[in-house]
């Protein structure tokens, strides 16, 4: 019996009668005391449902919506992470890199040590040496395998005897004086730059080195094969 | 071109969101983000560790709630003040509000020892009712007359019926009253159901389960109003 009403209320409420039964069933609704409480009942329930299923989905879709927001802030949080990473990355490759290309030409002018300097003119295959007791540059010493093959070509062979007996005994003054001469009759630059560089040699070693520095400075900025050399040298001296 | 905008102004206060609430969507996602967030927040303070659709559910059932007082006219705002039922003001935020009504639910559930009082083969969950009190008013039937004389209170114990009892009644009459889906369209959704008649029987035993539950609502709210 109360299968059959709420068929009917069913019915009704869902537009599935025809004119005849819907007009049938409000007459019924104003004398039938069951049906109209069930109808009410159910007109109720249809409401509510209905608004039930709308606030359901709504909140529904704001957590979704909130959901994607979060997801997407968090891809957004690690894009940004990761670009940030690859800046840092990139800046940090870039300082390593910038300081492997420039340490090694600070370094000689920053410590000025000697064993970067002779570590440069050994690389450079010149041979050096420092007294080892201390890295004095009163105490640079040349060196008793002094290449003289440009000094041989550069003057005369009884000069080149002559310098060479002074450095072995010491004689500094001597030698300098010597050099003076040859440098002097000194036919190529190559030949003049070669003689300076072991009048240098010999005037730091009497301390004169302020007469040291003007000659390296002149290597320095004129010299073809001895300009770094003299660079190194005077880098030294300013420590 | 037209540029595609969205206006999210950092705050409304809540004599603005109920004011605005049932004519403003943005008033009501407003509300419940902020809510949602709260809870999320806060609730660990006051319940014990929830899983996540748990969590939802509350969220959802205590908006609900707010909602149908917004709907109803309980809360509303008097002279620049949210107030509530008769024209007391808020003493708290709407949120604090919502968390006092999330506590009740949750309380309910706890106090009626089981989230779900299985009621036949479709089953109800209820956080007010026990099955002895359902038996109760089967037995007795409801004091309180259903009829047109409180429809906020019909249409409030309605939508807490709906809130409790299962999914599976809860999917058959939103798709049978909401969607008008024919029992036919229905049945292809709903597979375990070997037939037609067997549908319709469940859609009526949902019906009087609901019912019953509302009834038993409603009688509390007439009771206790």
């Amino acid at each position: 019996m109360e299968e059959k009403m709420i068929e009917r209320i069913d019915a009704y409420l869902l537009n599935r009668m025809t004119q005849n039964e819907r007009r049938k069933f409000e007459e019924d609704l104003k004398t039938d005391d069951a049906l109209r409480k069930q109808y009410h009942f159910m007109t109720t329930m249809k409401t509510s449902v209905a608004s039930w299923t709308e606030m359901k989905r709504k909140m529904e879709a704001w957590d979704e919506a909130a959901r994607k927001q979060e997801l997407s802030d968090l891809r957004s949080k690690q894009h940004m992470s990761k670009v940030r990473r690859l800046w840092i990355g990139g800046v940090v490759a870039a300082a390593v890199v910038a300081i492997a290309i420039v340490l090694p030409m600070a370094i000689p002018t920053a410590d000025g040590s000697k064993d970067s300097f002779i570590a440069e003119e050994t690389a450079r295959g010149n041979d050096v040496t420092f007294d080892d007791a201390t890295a004095n540059v009163a105490d640079y010493q040349v060196s008793q395998d002094v290449d003289y093959t440009y000094i041989t070509t550069a003057c005369a062979p009884a000069q080149l005897k002559e310098i060479k007996e002074s450095i072995n005994r010491q004689d500094y003054e001597d030698a300098i004086s010597e050099l003076d001469e040859a440098i002097r009759t000194a036919k190529t630059q190559a030949g003049i730059d070669s003689l300076s560089w072991l009048k240098v040699e010999l005037l730091l070693k009497t301390d004169k080195e302020q007469e040291a520095r003007t000659i390296l400075e002149n290597l320095k900025h004129n010299s073809r094969t001895l300009s770094q050399k003299a660079d190194s040298l005077l880098k030294v001296l300013d420590h | 071109m037209a540029i595609k905008q969205s206006f999210h102004p950092l705050n409304y206060t809540d004599a603005e969101v109920v004011e605005g609430f049932l004519k403003n969507p943005v008033l009501q996602e407003y509300l419940y983000m902020k809510w949602s967030k709260y809870f999320r927040a806060n609730y660990r303070a006051v319940f014990f560790e929830m899983d996540d659709d748990a969590c939802q559910d509350l969220i959802h059932e205590s908006y609900i709630v707010l909602w149908l007082k917004i709907q109803n006219g309980v809360v509303k705002v008097r002279e620049g003040k949210v107030v509530g039922k008769d024209d007391k003001p808020f003493t708290a935020a709407l949120t604090t509000y919502l968390m006092n009504v999330a506590k009740l639910k949750k309380k309910e559930h706890l106090r009626d020892g089981q989230e779900i009082v299985l009621i036949g083969e479709l089953g109800i969950t209820n956080p007010q009712l026990t099955e002895e009190k359902i038996m109760d008013i089967i037995a007795n039937g409801s004091s309180a007359d259903w009829d047109d004389s409180t429809p906020d209170y019909q249409y409030e114990a309605m939508m807490e019926a709906i809130s409790t009892i299962s999914d599976r009644c809860r999917q058959i009459l939103t798709s049978f009253y909401f969607q008008e889906m024919k029992l036919d369209a229905i049945l292809s959704q709903l597979p375990s159901f070997q037939s037609k008649d067997a549908l319709k029987t469940a859609k009526n035993k949902c019906l009087d389960k609901l019912r019953k539950t509302t009834m038993a609502i409603y009688e509390s709210m007439v009771r206790f109003a």
